[in-house]
């Protein structure tokens, strides 16, 4: 194992490990009742954050890290998407999952979507938390390659950050080397899987087509995900937008209130 | 006969009409090309294109640009385009592209194209660099960071097989997938020109360069570090590739500046070097480094070395410590020959690069000066007692003039010819002449009854 993986990480905890198609998958799991698959998005791995335990509290939540990310090494043939989706089916396989609700945050949104549109009958429900995927012309989701680490704070969390969220603020000498390297090799892992395009533009033509149930989840003030995103999810998806309080760091900043909306909409689904 | 050191001068072409590095976020990337006024940018680069034509008469082993995007540091973007002006303003000395992004381009066959283009047209005198451009230039070009490490060998080895191999040939890579590889130029360096390679001192780089035998480049470094990569350049040759390298394969970055006397030469030469590390090179961590362009291993491990070594940003240095950990070299003639003399000696110094020209926001007169004196009261001390550089010695790759080629190789191998109705091929240098066509049918094979 590399240095770079036991970097101080708020929250942090050991995963479980399943050998999926030869790659090694690192995932998290706790809690009893509907299985919520969980996909996280380029940042807030090696962890079980508030939200991850206040969703646990109401449902069976297994959050995987994709190839490249956290605590899953990344295999060479992993270089897009579509193999990332396989993993993930593979991952149900492996569990013993026939299918499950599926959630994710940001790119893990769009993880989500694509999981669903190549796995429909594997999905129970669609929960988005402000995801990436879509191109909304003239209202680009911020680049968070080129972002400078000192912004966080009010790019995230609007100048009200959670102390400890993200790993190795500001400069290697502010956070610690380890940190740095360890949110620059998961923001590696994310450029892996969408530098070459930030949105996918087939998704205009198939989320309409999914028929499941979904939900999106925005938060009410997002700088890095502008609001015309999940409004457009939400048209796409024949569904509406629910809004939390907060920034783009709203699954952080309010975790139990983000975690009610999926629950209670896993629940409401699961109940018919 | 060789000389003990090649002078090579290098122009980055930057745009110092900036404000100060301490205003701004990044001299890359960001800073908005509204500071960029075009009638200043004409007057400068006809100057500078000047300083590296006039290096030529001077007496310069090579003149060299390179490809940088979308920043106020260095401004060639297109740098053979530069190449071919300076072939045409010149006639012997070599012209180093230092070098094509190749990454950076969809198609690494226009580098090979271009690249043989300008051999042929330069009469072989052309150097080609391969890089994988900065890192800040994959936030500006879409290219993909992560990809590029990978993307830039195969490209690499792409364009020397299309120099080297005869064509067509079918390229199945794992990043480019080329059906029919069939460059027209080949180029006129048999087998192509050579090839440089720049690097911090990496292994990896080092390793890779010092395989192929090529010429390693040590960019702006200290003094200590240009003489660990090269140490460990002469060990890998040895070791692993069983061959002694040849000093010319020891190439480094090394800005000089030579005056009348070492206080002259340290006051004029302040101002643009401090302009060159503190505005023209700021450039922070999240421009330098996009995600994937390194490892979380590897910059991990450079961050711990850097840390552990006490190296600052180049910003953060100040004029004395950059002279004095060997980053510059400021002085007169007889300083400047001592300290490149203790290059030689303490690791085998081949190539200074940088070595006398232009840096910074150096104004057109103080690089003419400083090319002058370097020219005849440094570069003299390194030079075999003709004082010439060692490509005027050497045997030229072509025929400069039409009798010669007429002499050495009489005419092409084949002549261009039409082929009659009747069978015969009428050589078309002759086929108005009606003596020679009397009677020729040239109408279309389908068309003959």
């Amino acid at each position: 194992m590399s240095d770079v993986l036991d970097a101080g990480v708020h929250w942090h905890t050991e995963p479980d490990r399943i050998e999926v198609d030869g790659a090694d998958i690192a995932y998290r799991r706790d809690g009893s009742g509907e299985p919520v698959l969980f996909f996280h998005g380029h940042w807030l791995t090696r962890c079980w954050s508030p939200l991850h335990a206040a969703i646990a509290e109401r449902a069976d939540l297994i959050a995987p890290e994709a190839p490249g990310f956290g605590d899953t090494p990344c295999p060479p043939w992993v270089t897009g998407r579509d193999d990332v989706v396989l993993l993930y089916r593979g991952l149900l396989d492996a569990l013993g999952l026939d299918s499950v609700h599926v959630a994710g945050y940001g790119l893990g949104g769009w993880l989500a979507a694509d999981f669903a549109v190549f796995n429909p009958h594997r999905v129970r429900s669609l929960s988005l938390l402000a995801p990436y995927g879509l191109r909304v012309p003239g209202r680009p989701i911020a680049d968070v390659f080129i972002m400078n680490p000192a912004d966080y704070d009010d790019m995230y969390f609007n100048g009200d950050p959670v102390e400890g969220a993200v790993p190795g603020p500001g400069t290697p000498a502010q956070g610690g080397a380890e940190g740095f390297a360890a949110r620059y090799g998961d923001m590696g892992a994310a450029a892996r899987l969408i530098w070459d395009f930030r949105y996918d533009l087939k998704l205009e033509h198939r989320l309409p087509r999914l028929g499941l149930p979904a939900l999106v989840v925005a938060g009410e003030d997002d700088r890095i995900v502008p609001a015309e995103h999940p409004a457009r999810w939400g048209e796409l998806l024949g569904t509406g937008v629910q809004n939390v309080p907060g920034g783009h760091a709203f699954p952080i900043q309010r975790p139990d209130e983000t975690a009610a909306l999926i629950t209670t909409f896993v629940s409401g689904v699961s109940h018919g | 006969m060789a000389n003990r050191l090649q002078f090579h001068v290098f122009h980055l072409m930057p745009y110092p009409f900036i404000p100060p590095g301490e205003d701004l976020e990044s001299t890359w990337v960001t800073l908005p090309n509204t500071y960029f006024e075009p009638q200043v940018a004409h007057r400068l680069y006809t100057d500078n294109l000047e300083q590296l034509i006039a290096c030529e008469r001077l007496g310069f082993d090579g003149i060299i640009v390179n490809e940088h995007h979308q920043n106020a540091f260095g401004t060639i973007n297109a740098p053979n385009v530069w190449a071919a002006y300076l072939a045409a303003r010149t006639s012997r000395i070599r012209i180093g592209v230092i070098g094509n992004a190749l990454p950076l381009h969809q198609n690494p066959l226009r580098v090979a194209e271009e690249i043989a283009m300008l051999d042929i047209v330069s009469g072989g005198r052309i150097i080609s660099g391969h890089v994988r451009g900065m890192g800040a230039e994959y936030h500006s070009s879409g290219m993909n960071p992560t990809t590029s490490k990978a993307r830039f060998w195969e490209a690499h080895d792409l364009i020397v097989k299309a120099w080297t191999e005869p064509g067509p040939f079918a390229w199945q890579g794992e990043h480019y997938d080329i059906e029919h590889v069939n460059p027209w130029p080949r180029p006129l360096q048999d087998p192509h020109p050579p090839v440089w390679m720049p690097g911090t001192g990496s292994t990896d780089t080092i390793d890779e360069v010092a395989k192929r035998r090529f010429s390693y480049m040590q960019t702006t470094t200290s003094n200590w570090v240009t003489k660990k990569s090269f140490a460990l350049f002469r060990e890998i040759c040895r070791d692993k590739y069983g061959y002694e390298p040849d000093p010319a394969q020891l190439g480094r970055v090394i800005p000089t500046y030579v005056a009348e006397t070492d206080e002259q030469a340290r006051r004029e030469f302040m101002p643009h070097v401090m302009w060159f590390f503190r505005t023209g090179l700021k450039i922070p961590m999240h421009h330098l480094m996009p995600p994937g362009y390194n490892t979380a291993d590897s910059i991990l491990r450079t961050i711990k070395g850097r840390q552990a070594a006490g190296v600052k940003d180049f910003w953060e240095m100040s004029y004395d410590e950059l002279i004095d950990q060997g980053y510059i070299v400021v002085g007169s003639p007889q300083t400047v020959i001592e300290k490149y003399e203790q290059m030689i000696e303490e690791y085998g110094l081949g190539m200074a690069i940088s070595a006398g020209g232009p840096l910074g926001s150096m104004p057109h007169w103080m690089v003419m000066k400083n090319l002058q004196i370097m020219a005849e009261e440094v570069v003299p001390h390194f030079r075999e007692p003709d004082g010439r550089p060692d490509h005027l010695r050497a045997a030229r790759p072509a025929p400069e003039t039409n009798a010669e080629m007429a002499a050495l190789h009489g005419a092409p191998k084949l002549p261009p010819v039409v082929r009659l109705a009747d069978g015969r091929d009428l050589p078309t240098p002759v086929g108005h002449i009606p003596e020679v066509a009397a009677g020729a049918d040239t109408s279309p094979p389908a068309r003959r009854p």
